[in-house]
């Protein structure tokens, strides 16, 4: 009879404590989402004139300008809005190339006239000024020309995804449209990229579902100060350094998956390292992994290190001083 | 007496009948028998296609021809197209998502997201009677993919691309 009585009220305590645990567990288990951005690819941009040269020891190396191609083409513009409007419908706003050039000229304006009451200025590395770039986790590549024969044109299109850290290829799709004597181009590109995006995103999804599955793939590089005493063929509790390192590594990797592709006793390379998306119901990119291995050597070993950082996936040691 | 034994008898009728029903019912849902060609992508988020339905006259084919093309976008993907891949594999349907597909197609929501293209006439090239009781149509359709996939995301049949994140 009690339990008559208790039951309903027992059920509604049950159903709340589930509908709190579902709702926490689905707020803490984000994982890090991936600014994607779309850019002209340099083959596009050199054929448009849309590059500048600078010379690397007396050899001319071509860079796309994304400045003068956002000022000068329609077209660009045209083809990265309608890709941004139709990502940001399946859910991925994109990262805009413009707003983000201009971002970075405004903070650099902004950055040389700050200074503090005594005249102090904003300390700057030369790593800083480096990295003052438009950057996104995937970059969409962006490549079309258009085909003419007699009065009839047809566009054919690229679309790739990078991981920029990877440097990998995780999706792309490839056409080229019908030939049509009336349209105008820049209604040949909406057609194109119309006619382009869902295979494309097909193919994004597959790496997201991979990445879910068995981890986010990120590269770890280890480097040693000149400061630094030993090296990493250097013992510590009758262990070489590099060993301890890798094995660190196995044990902190989904399913112990990664490659070291160059090891001297300065350097290690560690690629196609999968890293898991949680740690404790916590959401981690490279940064909170490659922290653990740096608290690792710290609190066994007492060795110093520095963890440097490229986006989401990309992670430098160095080890030696903080 | 009489009377109730002729109650029980006609009951027990009835329960048979709404069982056989039940059945032919759960039987109904099935990804079908028919064949696509490509078109062209129609305006923004929308696809084009020609669908051959069967049916054993020619209007029922008629009438199969919106819940086939429905059903080809969803579980079989339309070759040549930008959805060459179907938005749910047909081997990963759960039990419960079998039971979403059969309200969703027989209680006509899906009508909601196609329409037979043009003035709906049909061509009579694409009319073809197969057997003594089987009719083959063609008919040009138009499906609204991204509706129909934002719905399916919605209810949770189909994984949205930022899902995890």
């Amino acid at each position: 009879m009690s339990l008559k009585i208790y039951f309903p009220e027992n059920k509604f305590l049950l159903l709340t404590t589930l509908l709190i645990f579902a709702t926490a567990t689905m707020v803490f288990s984000q994982a890090k989402k991936p600014t994607i951005m779309v850019v002209p690819s340099v083959n596009w941009c050199d054929q448009n004139g849309y590059t500048y040269q600078y010379d690397v020891q007396g050899r001319p190396q071509i860079m796309p300008d994304y400045d003068l191609a956002m000022a000068k083409s329609t077209e660009l513009k045209l083809v990265i809005a309608k890709i941004a409007g139709m990502m940001g419908e399946r859910g991925f706003p994109l990262k805009d190339l413009e707003a983000t050039l201009q971002s970075i000229k405004n903070l650099a304006a902004e950055d040389m006239v700050t200074t503090s009451r005594s005249g102090a200025e904003i300390r700057e590395s030369p790593l800083d000024q480096l990295r003052r770039v438009a950057r996104a986790d995937i970059i969409m590549e962006l490549t079309w020309s258009v085909n003419k024969r007699g009065p009839f044109q047809s566009v054919s299109f690229i679309l790739r995804a990078l991981d920029a850290y990877t440097n990998k290829q995780i999706a792309e799709s490839v056409g080229t449209g019908p030939e049509n004597g009336s349209a105008t181009i820049p209604i040949l590109l909406e057609t194109a990229v119309l006619a382009n995006l869902d295979n494309f995103n097909n193919r994004l999804q597959d790496h997201f579902d991979d990445m879910f599955t068995n981890g986010r793939e990120v590269s770890l590089r280890i480097a040693v100060f000149d400061s630094f005493e030993k090296d990493l063929d250097s013992e510590f509790n009758g262990s070489y350094l590099s060993d301890i390192i890798e094995d660190w590594v196995y044990d902190n990797t989904v399913m112990g998956r990664f490659s070291l592709s160059n090891a001297t006793e300065n350097m290690m390379v560690f690629e196609q390292v999968r890293i898991p998306l949680f740690e404790n119901d916590r959401a981690i990119d490279t940064r909170n992994w490659a922290r653990g291995l740096s608290s690792y050597l710290r609190a066994n070993f007492s060795i110093d290190s520095r963890v440097v950082m490229r986006g989401l996936g990309q992670a430098t040691i160095i080890i030696g001083e903080r | 007496m009489k009377t109730t034994r002729i109650i029980i008898v006609l009951a027990l009728l009835a329960g048979c009948y709404t069982t056989s029903a039940l059945a032919q019912k759960k039987e109904d849902f099935s990804i079908g028998n028919y064949e696509v060609q490509f078109i062209r992508t129609g305006v923004e988020g929308t696809i084009l296609f020609k669908i051959f339905s069967y049916g054993k006259n020619y209007d029922k084919a008629l009438e199969n021809a919106k819940p086939d093309a429905v059903k080809a976008v969803i579980f079989k993907g339309i070759p040549g197209s930008d959805l060459m891949r179907p938005m749910v594999k047909e081997y990963e349907i759960s039990t419960s998502q079998r039971d979403f597909f059969e309200d969703f197609f027989s209680s006509g929501y899906y009508l909601n997201f196609v329409s037979i293209s043009g003035d709906g006439s049909v061509d009579p090239r694409d009319v073809l009677k197969i057997k003594r009781r089987q009719y083959k149509v063609g008919v040009v359709v138009s499906v609204q993919k991204n509706n129909l996939r934002k719905y399916l995301e919605e209810v949770d049949i189909v994984k949205a691309l930022d899902s995890g994140f």
